[in-house]
C-alpha cells in the first residue's frame, strides 16, 4: 500500500481566497493512500518544499500529491524537493486547483472547495500507480536552424554564429531583408532603414558560421529537442549562383514585365530579376512561371542554330550574361533541390505580411490613390518606383493633401480584433518625414486612438502635432472617388461630435499585420499551435516568452505577433540565447514520460508507424513475427501511438490505463 | 457455373504443379444442401474438391494473416477488400499469396430458405436460371434466386474482386449507389429508442465471439474482451450492458476497417442483427472521411492517416 503525503498550497489569496484549503486538507486527510495531509501559504516557498522533503526523510511518506498551482511552471521546483527528499522525482502528482479552480470559480467559493477536493482525490487516486522512472540524456548537435531571414532572423543567427554554434538561415526569397528592407526611414530615430539593416545583411552573408540558404523553404521537421532532422527545399533559380556575380546585365536584357513584388506591385520588375539593389545574396533568379522563354530556348533544350551564321540562337539573358550563370542549356530540376539538416535547435522568425487595401470596399480600393502605408513607404523610399519622389499613382502629381486612415484591419472584429501595435507609430512617421520636407502639404491622421507606448515615442507624437501634422479623433466611414482624381473622406469626429468630410489627393491605410502566409502549416510541421489570431503561440507569455510547447524550437519577431524593431531584435536576440542552451550543454534531458510497446501483444498492423509525429517508432522482426518498436531517444511522449493502437497494447508511462481509470474513477465517484 | 469451378480447378493444379504456391484457399462443397465449405488443398491431385456456387459465403481472407508457406486464394470483392486492408496492416505480405479473383453473383442465405420452408428439412437444392429449386420430402418449391441471397449481397457495391492476379470468369454488373435504407431507420430513433433496440437484440447475445473470430480484421493478440487487467467485461453474457459494451468496442475498432462482407452477422447463433452496426461505422467513416474501406492499397485508412491528410 502506498504511503501518499498531500501538500496543499494556499498560493497567498489566490487559492484560499476561494477554496476552503483546510476543508480540503480534512477531505485529503481520510482518502485511501493517504497518510498525511498538510497545507501551507506559500508550498514552493523554501519551507513549504522543506515540508515535503521533511516527511519523506522522516520515512512517513513515498508518494507525493502537490494541489497548488500549474505543474507548467512548478512541476520542475516540487520535483527536485522530492528528489531532495530521497524519492524518485516521479512519484510527483500535481493537482492544479488554481487555474483550474479558484482561480475560474472565484464567484462561487463553495463550488470551487468542492472542485479542489475532487481534483485532490482525483490526483491521489493517480498517485497510488505513480512508478519510478529514470531520466534519459539525448546527445545535442551543436548547430541551429534559423527560418526567416528578415531582421529577427538575422539577428537571432548572428548571436548564434558569433557564439560559435554552425547555423542555417533559411529565407524564402532570393535576399535576406525582410519587410524592413522595404522601409524607407525607422522610428523613433529616423534612422534610414536600408543604412542600418544592410550592414547586418553583409555580415549574415559572410559569417563563416551562417550557412545562407535563400530562395529556400523548410519541408518537413522531424525528431526533437537536440536532434531535429530538418528537410529544406531550396527552391530553382534556373541560374548558377556559383557563377553569378549580381551585375545585372541579364535582368536589364529581359522584356518580361511582373509586378514588383518589392514595391508591392507599383512598378513592374523583370521575369529574371534580383530583389532590391542592396540585396544579399546580390543574385539574380528567373520567375521561370513569368518567363517568356526569349528565342523559344524553354529552359533544358538545346539552342537552335543560325541558319546563315552557324551561330547558336540564344536569350537576350543568356546573351548578356558574360560568366556564364545564365545557361539555360542545363537541365535544371523544376523542384530545385531537397537538403535534409541536422540541428539542436530551431529558431522561427518568419514576420509578417501586411494587409492588401482590396478588402476594404469602403475605402475605395480601387482607386489607385488609395494606397497602404506599406506602399507609401516604397514611394518615400530611394530604392521605390519614384525613386523616393512624392508622387501619388495616378498622375505622378505631388499631393497637396494626404489623409492617413488608421486600424484599417485592426481592432475590427470583420477582420482582425488585435491591435497591430506599430500603425501609430509608423503614420506619424510618415507624415513627419513628408511635412518635414515638404511643410505645404496638409496631412490629416484619422485615428481611433493614438497609442504610442514606447521609449521616446509619446515625444514623436507631440513633436509631429507641433509640425502642423492635424489629428482627428473618429473612425473613417467612407472614402469616395471624386472627379480629377480627388479622394473624399468621410469621418464622424468625436470630439467635435458631428461628421466631418475632407477632400484628400491621396489616402494612405494603415493596414493590419497579419501573420506570414502559411505560418499556420510551418507551425504544424513543428508542432506548434498557433493563436485563435494565427501568430505562433509562446509557452508562457511572460515567463517564456520565446519557447514553444516543442522543447527546442523558439520564436521570434512577428511570427508571434506584431511588434516594431527594437522589440523584435530584443526577442531575437532573446531567443538565440535560449536556442544557445542545449547547444552549450552538449545534452538535454529527456524526460521518461515516453510510450512502450508491449512486444507479445502487438499485432504490427504498423497504425502507430504511420501516426507517430516524431518517426520515432519502426517495424521490426522478432521471431518471425512484425512487432513496432519505439525509439526513446526519439520518442516525446505525446501520446498518439497509444491512443491509436488498436489493440490497446502501447503504453505512455506517466500516464498509463491504469493511472488514468483511476483518476476517472475518483472524479466520477 | 461448372465453367468457373473448372476454370478454379485448372488454375489451382498448375499453381501446385509449378511450385508457385504450397496451399490453395477455396471452397469445396458442404454436407448439406446449397452449403460450400471452406477447403485446403496441398495436393494438385486434390483439386477436384474445389468448386464455385451460391454457398461459397465464407470471407477467406480470415484464412491469410501471416502465413509462413505461399498460398493461393479465391477470392470475391468482399475477400479482396479485406485482403487489401490486411496487407495494409502488414497482416499478410502480397508477395506470398496469390489472389484467384472471382466476380461474385451474389451468395445464398440459408437462414431465408429455413424461414421459408417453416420446419421442412432441405434435402436437395439447385440453382437454375435465376430461380432456386428446393426439394424434400414430398415438396419441390421454385423460389426466385433474388429473394434467397444475403441482405449484404443485395446490397453490395463491389462483387468484383478490386484486387487479383488471377482474374476467373465475367465481371458482374455493379450497382450505382450504395443503399443505406436500414442505417437511416436506425439513426432516425431518438436517443432512447435507439437504447432499447440494443438492449433488445443484445439480450440474445451469449458472447459466444463467433462474431469476432469470423472477422478477418478481428486479429489483435489478446482481445480486450478477453482481457483481465483490466477487465473490461464481465464473463458472463446476463448482463446486457456488457453485451453492447462489447458490441459498441468491436465496431468501433472496425472503424475505416470493415468491407461489409457480413460475415459476422451470419456467425451469429442468435441472429442478432450485426449489419446495421458494422453498416452505420461504414457510413459514418464514408461520410466523415470520404473513405471505404478496401479499396486501394495506397490509400491511408483514416486512423492511421493524420487529419491534415484525410480529403
Amino acid at each position: 500500500m502506498p504511503r501518499i503525503g498531500v501538500y496543499i498550497c494556499h498560493c497567498g489569496e489566490n487559492i484560499a481566497g476561494a477554496v476552503n484549503v483546510e476543508e480540503v486538507r480534512k477531505y485529503a486527510e481520510q482518502l485511501p493512500g493517504v497518510v498525511l495531509a498538510r497545507n501551507y501559504l506559500f508550498m514552493c516557498s523554501d519551507p513549504g518544499q522543506e515540508l515535503i522533503k521533511q516527511d519523506i526523510r522522516n520515512g512517513l511518506i513515498d508518494r507525493v500529491v502537490v494541489a497548488a498551482c500549474t505543474p507548467r511552471t512548478h512541476e520542475p521546483i516540487f520535483r527536485k524537493a522530492v528528489e531532495d527528499g530521497g524519492l524518485n522525482k516521479y512519484l510527483l502528482e500535481m493537482a492544479n486547483i488554481r487555474d483550474q479552480d479558484s482561480w475560474p470559480h472565484w464567484q462561487d467559493k463553495e463550488g470551487a472547495t468542492e472542485k479542489a477536493k475532487k481534483l485532490v482525490a482525483s490526483a491521489v487516486a493517480k498517485a497510488a500507480y505513480l512508478e519510478p522512472l529514470e531520466d534519459r540524456f539525448v546527445e545535442v548537435t551543436r548547430a541551429s536552424l534559423v527560418v526567416g531571414g528578415g531582421v529577427s532572423g538575422m539577428f537571432a543567427a548572428l548571436d548564434l554564429a558569433n557564439m560559435g554554434y554552425k547555423v542555417y538561415l533559411v529565407e524564402k526569397n532570393p535576399s535576406v531583408g525582410g519587410n524592413m528592407a522595404k522601409l524607407d526611414k525607422t522610428f523613433p530615430t529616423n534612422d534610414c532603414s536600408a543604412c542600418i539593416l544592410t550592414p547586418i545583411m553583409v555580415q549574415v552573408g559572410t559569417h563563416p558560421n551562417i550557412e545562407l540558404l535563400t530562395y529556400s523553404e523548410v519541408e518537413s521537421v522531424e525528431g526533437s529537442v537536440g536532434n531535429f532532422k530538418v528537410k529544406v527545399r531550396k527552391k530553382q533559380t534556373y541560374i548558377d549562383w556559383d557563377k553569378c556575380t549580381g551585375c545585372g546585365d541579364c535582368v536589364n536584357a529581359c522584356p518580361a514585365k511582373v509586378p514588383n513584388e518589392f514595391n508591392e506591385g507599383m512598378n513592374n520588375r523583370k521575369a529574371i530579376y534580383i530583389e532590391f539593389p542592396q540585396a544579399v545574396p546580390k543574385r539574380a533568379v528567373v520567375d521561370i512561371e513569368h518567363c517568356l522563354n526569349c528565342a523559344k530556348r524553354v529552359m533544358g533544350t538545346q539552342p537552335r542554330i543560325h541558319s546563315k551564321t552557324g551561330e547558336p540562337i540564344l536569350a537576350p539573358c543568356e546573351k548578356a550574361c558574360k560568366t556564364g550563370a545564365c545557361d539555360r542549356s542545363r537541365a535544371y530540376n523544376p523542384e530545385g533541390e531537397l537538403i535534409e539538416l541536422n540541428v539542436g535547435t530551431i529558431i522561427i522568425a518568419t514576420g509578417y505580411k501586411v494587409m492588401d487595401k482590396e478588402p476594404f470596399k469602403e475605402y475605395s480600393p480601387q482607386s489607385p490613390n488609395v494606397i497602404t502605408a506599406m506602399q507609401l513607404e516604397r514611394i518615400l523610399s530611394a530604392t521605390g518606383p519614384t525613386d523616393g519622389q512624392l508622387k501619388r499613382p495616378s498622375d505622378g502629381e505631388k499631393p497637396k493633401t494626404i489623409a492617413f486612415i488608421s486600424c484599417v484591419g485592426s481592432r475590427d472584429k470583420r477582420f482582425h480584433t488585435y491591435c497591430s501595435k506599430v500603425c501609430c507609430m509608423y503614420m506619424l512617421k510618415e507624415a513627419r518625414l513628408i511635412k518635414e520636407k515638404y511643410p505645404n502639404i496638409n496631412i490629416y491622421i484619422f485615428f481611433i486612438d493614438v497609442r504610442t507606448g514606447g521609449k521616446d515615442f509619446e515625444e514623436y507624437y507631440n513633436y509631429c502635432r507641433n509640425l502642423g501634422i492635424r489629428m482627428l479623433r473618429g473612425r473613417v466611414g467612407a472614402v469616395d472617388e471624386l472627379p480629377g482624381d480627388r479622394l473624399r473622406v468621410r469621418a464622424f469626429d468625436v470630439d467635435l461630435g458631428a461628421p466631418v468630410e475632407l477632400e484628400a489627393d491621396l489616402v494612405v491605410l494603415a493596414t493590419a499585420i497579419e501573420p506570414a502566409p502559411a505560418l499556420e502549416e510551418l507551425g504544424r510541421k513543428m508542432g506548434i499551435t498557433c493563436g485563435s489570431e494565427g501568430f505562433l503561440k509562446e509557452l508562457h507569455t511572460k515567463l517564456y516568452p520565446v519557447e514553444t510547447s516543442v522543447k527546442g524550437i523558439y520564436i521570434a519577431g512577428c511570427a508571434q505577433g506584431p511588434k516594431d524593431i527594437p522589440e523584435s531584435v530584443s526577442q531575437a536576440r532573446a531567443a538565440s540565447s535560449a536556442a544557445a542552451v542545449p547547444l552549450t550543454l552538449g545534452k538535454v534531458i529527456v524526460e521518461p514520460l515516453i510510450s512502450e510497446v508491449n512486444q507479445r501483444k502487438c499485432s504490427g498492423c504498423g497504425t502507430c508507424v504511420q501516426l507517430c509525429p516524431y518517426s520515432a517508432i519502426s517495424l521490426v522482426e522478432d521471431k518471425g513475427k512484425l512487432h513496432s518498436k519505439i525509439d526513446e531517444a526519439l520518442c516525446a511522449g505525446c501520446g498518439i501511438c497509444a491512443a491509436a493502437c488498436p489493440s490497446g497494447v502501447i503504453t505512455l508511462h506517466g500516464f498509463t490505463n491504469t493511472q488514468i481509470f483511476a483518476q476517472i474513477k475518483a472524479l466520477a465517484s | 457455373m461448372d465453367d468457373i469451378t473448372r476454370a478454379i480447378q485448372e488454375t489451382a493444379k498448375n499453381l501446385l504443379l509449378n511450385k508457385e504456391v504450397d496451399v490453395v484457399v477455396g471452397f469445396a462443397r458442404g454436407s448439406l444442401p446449397l452449403r460450400n465449405t471452406p477447403c485446403f488443398v496441398r495436393q494438385p491431385d486434390d483439386v477436384q474438391k474445389l468448386i464455385w456456387g451460391y454457398g461459397c459465403e465464407n470471407n477467406l481472407a480470415n484464412y491469410l494473416r501471416k502465413r509462413p508457406e505461399k498460398i493461393a486464394v479465391i477470392a470475391k470483392g468482399c475477400d479482396t477488400r479485406s485482403i487489401v486492408e490486411l496487407i495494409k496492416e502488414n497482416q499478410i505480405d502480397r508477395n506470398k499469396l496469390v489472389i484467384i479473383g472471382v466476380p461474385c453473383q451474389g451468395m445464398i442465405d440459408r437462414k431465408k430458405i429455413t424461414r421459408l420452408l417453416a420446419g421442412r428439412e432441405l434435402l436437395e437444392g439447385e440453382v437454375k436460371d435465376g430461380q432456386v429449386i428446393l426439394k424434400g420430402r414430398e415438396f419441390r418449391e421454385i423460389i426466385p434466386l433474388n429473394q434467397l441471397l444475403y441482405d449484404t449481397c443485395l446490397n453490395c457495391q463491389h462483387p468484383n474482386p478490386v484486387l487479383s492476379d488471377i482474374l476467373i470468369g465475367e465481371p458482374v454488373p455493379v450497382k450505382e449507389n450504395a443503399c443505406f435504407t436500414d442505417v437511416e431507420e436506425f439513426e432516425a430513433k431518438t436517443p432512447a429508442e435507439k437504447w432499447a433496440y440494443f438492449q433488445e437484440e443484445l439480450s440474445r447475445c451469449i458472447r459466444c465471439y463467433a462474431c469476432r473470430q469470423a472477422c478477418p480484421m478481428c486479429y489483435c493478440e489478446e482481445c480486450f474482451a478477453d482481457c483481465s487487467m483490466p477487465q473490461w467485461l464481465s464473463k458472463s453474457s446476463l448482463n446486457t450492458q456488457d453485451n453492447i459494451f462489447f458490441q459498441a468496442v468491436r465496431v468501433l475498432h472496425l472503424a475505416g476497417r470493415c468491407v461489409d462482407c457480413g460475415a459476422c452477422d451470419r456467425a451469429c447463433p442468435m441472429g442478432i442483427n450485426l449489419r446495421t452496426l458494422t453498416r452505420k461505422m461504414v457510413k459514418d467513416v464514408q461520410e466523415l472521411f470520404g473513405y471505404t474501406a478496401g479499396i486501394r492499397l495506397d490509400q491511408k485508412p483514416p486512423l492511421a492517416a493524420p487529419i491534415s491528410t484525410i480529403n
